[in-house]
C-alpha cells in the first residue's frame, strides 16, 4: 500500500510537469504562429542613430500593442519588435545577429536596418524568405538575384538631394564643386552620386579628394582642397567628427564657400561644428531630419500621433532615428493593402509599385531599376527635408521629394531612353501628391 | 609649385608632428626605459581627451583642470595597468609583454565603443582663432599643441638628468646591475609606466579643443606614434620630436601629391631610413630578444 501510493505520488508528479512544461509551449507556438508578427532590426548601438532607431522600434510595438496589436485583414496581430546590436558594418556581429533573428527568434520582416553588413544580411533574408528592408550601395542587392530585399531608403535615386542644395548654391554664384570625402568603396560610390548631382545642377567638377578613416590630423586635406580653390565642397559619405575636423580646417585654412556636409549629419555633429567654426558654416545647406519641421510630415495625424508619444515617451526629442525608420512604414503599408502577412505575398505587393508609404522624413517610393535589368520595385527613392544654416541655426527650406529623386537621378545618369521604354511597357509611377521641384519634362531639357 | 603652398604644407607638417610628438613622448619613454611595446598608448590617449572633454564640458570646470585631470587619472591607471597587467608578463619576456598591452588595449577599446561611442566629444577652442601670416595659416590650438610638445620633450629632457631619470636609464640598460647599486627596479618600472601614461592624458587634454575625441582617435594616433617612435629612436626624446616633424612633413607633402597614399608614403620613408639607420635618427635598435 504505501509503495503504490509512493508510485502514484511519481505519476501526479510527472504527468504534473510534462502538463506544465506542454500547455505554455504549445499556446506559445500556437501564438507565434497565428497572433504575434515578429519584426528584426539590425542597427549599431554604439551610434546615437542605433540608440534611436531602437528608440521607435520599441514604440511602433507599444503603440500598437496598445490598440490591441496590428489590424490585418480583420485580425489583430501582437507586434513584437527585436531590435539587435550589429557593430557598423561588422560582418561577424551582422551574421550572429541575422541567424539568431531568423532561426532562433523567428522574426519575419527585418525592417529600419543601420549599419548592418548588408550583404550578408541578405544573402540570409533571402534564402529564408524574410522580408529585409535593407540599406546599402550599389546594385546587385537590388537587382534580379533577390526578391526579399527592398531599399526604400535609396542608394541610386538619390541625385536629386545633391541637384537641388547645388541648384541653390549655384544660385548664389557658385560655379566649380568637389567631393572630400572617406576613402571607402561607400565614400567612393557616393562621391559618384553626389558629383553628377553637382554637374546637373551646372557646377564644374574638380576630381574628388578622398582621406583615410584613420586620418589623425584634418590640416593637409584642408590645403588640398583650398589649393584646389573650388566654390563648393561635398563630404560626401564622411561622418561624425570626420565632418566636425573637416570644417574646422577648412576654416583655419582660410577657405570660403558653400558646404553640402554629407547625408550622415546628426544634431550632435551639427552641435560640434557650431562650437568648433561659429558662423562660419552660416549658409551651407543640408538635409532637414526634425520631422516637426516638414510640414508634410507634421500635419499628417499619424505622424503627429507617433511625434507626440515619443516625446511624452522619452521626453527630450531627437532627430538621429527619424531618417531609417522607412522600413517599418513600408512592411506596415503592405500589410494593410494586401490584407496580408505573409512575407511571400509582401514581397510581390512590393515588387509591383506599391504605393509610396509616409514616413518621418517623407514619402519614399520604391522604383524598378530598368537600367540594370530589374523590373521589380525594389530601390526606394527617399523624400527628405532640405535646411540652410542662418545665423548659427538650421532652418527648413523646402521638401527633396522621391518624384525629384526618380527624375534627377535618371537625368544625371542620362538613361532616359531606357527609361521611357520601361515606361511604355509598364506606366510610369504614381507619385504621392505633394509638389515637386522637377517633372518629367524636366528630363529633356 | 607656389611658394606659400609649399611654406603652407610645411607648416601643416609641424602641425601634424605637434600632435604625433605628443602621444610618442610616453611610448618612447615606456619602451626605452622598460621596454614595453606598449600598444594600448592610443588608448591612454584618447581617454584622456574624453576625461578633459567631461571635466570641461559636462562638470563645466576650467580646461586647465581638464589637463591636470587627465594626467592623474591616466597616470594612475598606468599604475594599476603595471601592477595588475605588465608585471606579470615583464619576466616572460618582450612579446608576451607586448600581446598583453595588444589584449588590454583592445578591451580598451571595445569599451570605449559601448561607453562612448554615440558621443564625439569637442572642447570649445581654448585660443580661438588663426594665425594667418602672408597667406599662411596656423590654427591657434595647434600652436599649443606644438608648444605643448616642445614643452613635454624639454621637460623629459631634463627629468632624465635627474636622480630619479638617471635611475631609469640605469635599471633600462640592465636591471639586476642597477639592483645591486641599491637601485628599486620594480618601483622605476611603475613610475615610468604611470608617467609615460600621463603623458600621454595630457596628449589627448591638448587636442581635445583641436580635433573632436572619438572611440578610434587612439590607434589611429598610435600607429604614427609608432612610426615617430622607430624612426627617432627608442627611448630617445629629441629622436622622437624630430622624427614626429619629419613625419608630419612627409603626410603633409604625400596627401597633397599622391592623396589617400600618404600613409603608404610615410611607411615608405620610414623602411628606407630605417634600411640605412636601424637604430633610428637619435636611439638604439628595438630590444628584440635573441638579438
Amino acid at each position: 500500500m504505501k509503495r503504490s501510493g509512493h508510485r502514484w505520488l511519481v505519476f501526479v508528479g510527472v504527468v504534473a510537469m510534462a502538463l506544465g512544461l506542454l500547455f505554455p509551449a504549445a499556446r506559445n507556438a500556437a501564438a507565434q504562429a497565428q497572433d504575434v508578427l515578429k519584426f528584426g532590426s539590425l542597427v549599431p548601438i554604439m551610434t546615437k542613430e542605433g540608440v534611436e532607431i531602437k528608440k521607435w522600434n520599441d514604440l511602433f510595438a507599444k503603440m500598437a500593442n496598445e490598440k490591441g496589436g496590428l489590424t490585418v485583414g480583420g485580425k489583430k496581430y501582437k507586434v513584437e519588435f527585436y531590435t539587435y546590436d550589429v557593430g557598423y558594418d561588422d560582418s561577424a556581429k551582422t551574421l550572429a545577429a541575422v541567424e539568431k533573428a531568423i532561426h532562433q527568434d523567428g522574426v519575419k520582416y527585418l525592417v529600419n536596418n543601420f549599419g548592418d553588413h548588408y550583404r550578408l544580411t541578405v544573402v540570409h533574408a533571402d534564402q529564408n524568405k524574410v522580408i529585409d528592408m535593407g540599406v546599402g550601395f550599389g546594385e546587385e542587392t537590388v537587382g534580379t538575384k533577390y526578391q526579399y530585399f527592398f531599399r526604400p531608403l535609396g542608394g541610386y535615386y538619390t541625385a536629386a538631394s545633391n541637384y537641388l542644395i547645388s541648384r541653390d548654391f549655384v544660385k548664389k554664384g557658385a560655379k566649380t564643386s568637389l567631393v572630400c570625402t572617406i576613402d571607402s568603396e561607400m565614400g567612393h560610390v557616393v562621391a559618384a552620386q553626389y558629383g553628377a548631382g553637382d554637374a546637373m545642377a551646372g557646377l564644374k567638377l574638380i576630381p574628388p579628394v578622398f582621406f583615410g578613416m584613420d586620418t589623425v590630423d584634418y590640416g593637409p586635406i584642408a590645403t588640398k582642397v583650398k589649393s584646389l580653390n573650388p566654390d563648393v565642397v561635398d563630404f560626401g559619405a564622411a561622418i561624425g567628427d570626420q565632418i566636425v575636423n573637416l570644417v574646422g580646417a577648412l576654416k583655419d585654412a582660410g577657405w570660403k564657400g558653400f558646404i553640402f556636409p554629407g547625408a550622415a549629419i546628426n544634431p550632435t555633429t551639427y552641435a560640434n561644428i557650431i562650437k568648433r567654426v561659429g558662423p562660419y558654416f552660416d549658409g551651407s545647406e543640408m538635409f532637414y531630419n526634425d520631422p516637426r519641421g516638414i510640414p508634410l510630415v507634421a500635419k499628417d495625424p499619424e505622424m503627429k500621433e507617433i511625434i507626440e508619444r515619443y516625446q511624452k515617451e522619452y521626453g527630450e526629442f531627437r532627430t538621429e532615428g527619424c531618417l531609417w525608420l522607412q522600413g517599418w512604414f513600408t512592411v506596415k503599408d503592405a500589410m494593410m493593402a494586401t490584407k496580408s502577412v505573409d512575407p511571400a505575398v509582401l514581397k510581390d505587393y512590393l515588387a509591383k509599385g506599391p504605393k509610396a508609404p509616409l514616413s518621418l522624413s517623407g514619402y519614399s517610393q520604391l522604383y524598378a531599376r530598368p537600367d540594370i535589368g530589374q523590373y521589380r520595385t525594389t530601390d526606394g527613392g527617399p523624400g527628405n527635408g532640405r535646411g540652410v544654416v542662418k545665423n548659427e541655426k538650421l532652418e527648413y527650406i523646402g521638401q527633396i521629394t522621391t518624384k525629384d529623386q526618380y527624375i534627377a537621378t535618371i537625368k544625371v545618369h542620362k538613361l532616359q531612353d531606357v527609361y521611357q521604354k520601361y515606361w511604355d511597357q509598364y506606366g510610369k509611377p504614381k507619385f504621392p501628391n505633394e509638389p515637386s521641384e522637377l517633372d518629367f519634362s524636366d528630363l529633356n531639357k | 609649385m607656389d611658394l606659400s603652398l609649399f611654406l603652407q604644407l610645411i607648416v601643416n607638417g609641424l602641425m601634424s608632428g605637434g600632435i604625433y610628438a605628443l602621444i610618442a613622448a610616453g611610448f618612447t619613454l615606456i619602451l626605452g626605459v622598460i621596454q614595453v611595446f606598449n600598444f594600448s598608448q592610443g588608448q591612454f590617449y584618447m581617454l584622456g581627451a574624453y576625461c578633459t572633454f567631461g571635466i570641461v564640458t559636462s562638470l563645466g570646470l576650467p580646461y586647465p583642470l581638464g589637463i591636470l585631470a587627465a594626467l592623474a587619472a591616466m597616470f594612475l591607471l598606468g599604475i594599476l595597468f603595471h601592477f595588475v597587467i605588465v608585471q606579470w608578463t615583464l619576466p616572460h619576456g618582450f612579446f608576451h609583454t607586448m600581446l598583453v598591452t595588444v589584449a588590454f588595449s583592445t578591451m580598451v577599446g571595445q569599451a570605449s565603443f559601448l561607453t562612448f561611442a554615440a558621443d564625439q566629444g569637442l572642447v570649445e577652442p581654448v585660443i580661438p582663432g588663426t594665425l594667418n601670416i602672408r597667406g599662411i595659416t596656423l590654427n591657434n590650438g595647434k600652436l599649443l599643441v606644438i608648444g605643448g610638445a616642445i614643452v613635454v620633450m624639454v621637460v623629459l629632457y631634463y627629468f632624465m638628468k635627474t636622480k630619479i631619470g638617471t635611475a631609469m636609464l640605469a635599471a633600462a640598460e640592465n636591471k639586476d646591475v642597477a639592483q645591486l647599486q641599491g637601485i628599486n627596479a620594480k618601483r622605476i618600472f611603475w613610475v615610468t609606466m604611470a608617467v609615460g601614461s600621463g603623458l600621454c592624458g595630457v596628449a589627448g587634454s591638448l587636442i581635445v579643443p583641436v580635433l573632436s575625441a572619438t572611440n578610434n582617435m587612439g590607434m589611429n594616433a598610435f600607429i604614427r606614434s609608432m612610426l615617430v617612435v622607430l624612426i627617432g629612436g627608442t627611448g630617445s626624446m629629441s629622436g622622437a620630436l624630430l622624427a614626429a616633424f619629419m613625419v608630419g612633413i612627409v603626410e603633409s607633402f604625400a596627401f597633397q601629391y599622391v592623396g589617400q597614399l600618404s600613409l603608404v608614403a610615410i611607411f615608405a620613408f620610414a623602411a628606407v631610413l630605417l634600411f640605412f639607420r636601424p637604430g633610428g635618427l637619435l636611439g638604439k635598435p628595438l630590444p628584440i630578444p635573441g638579438q
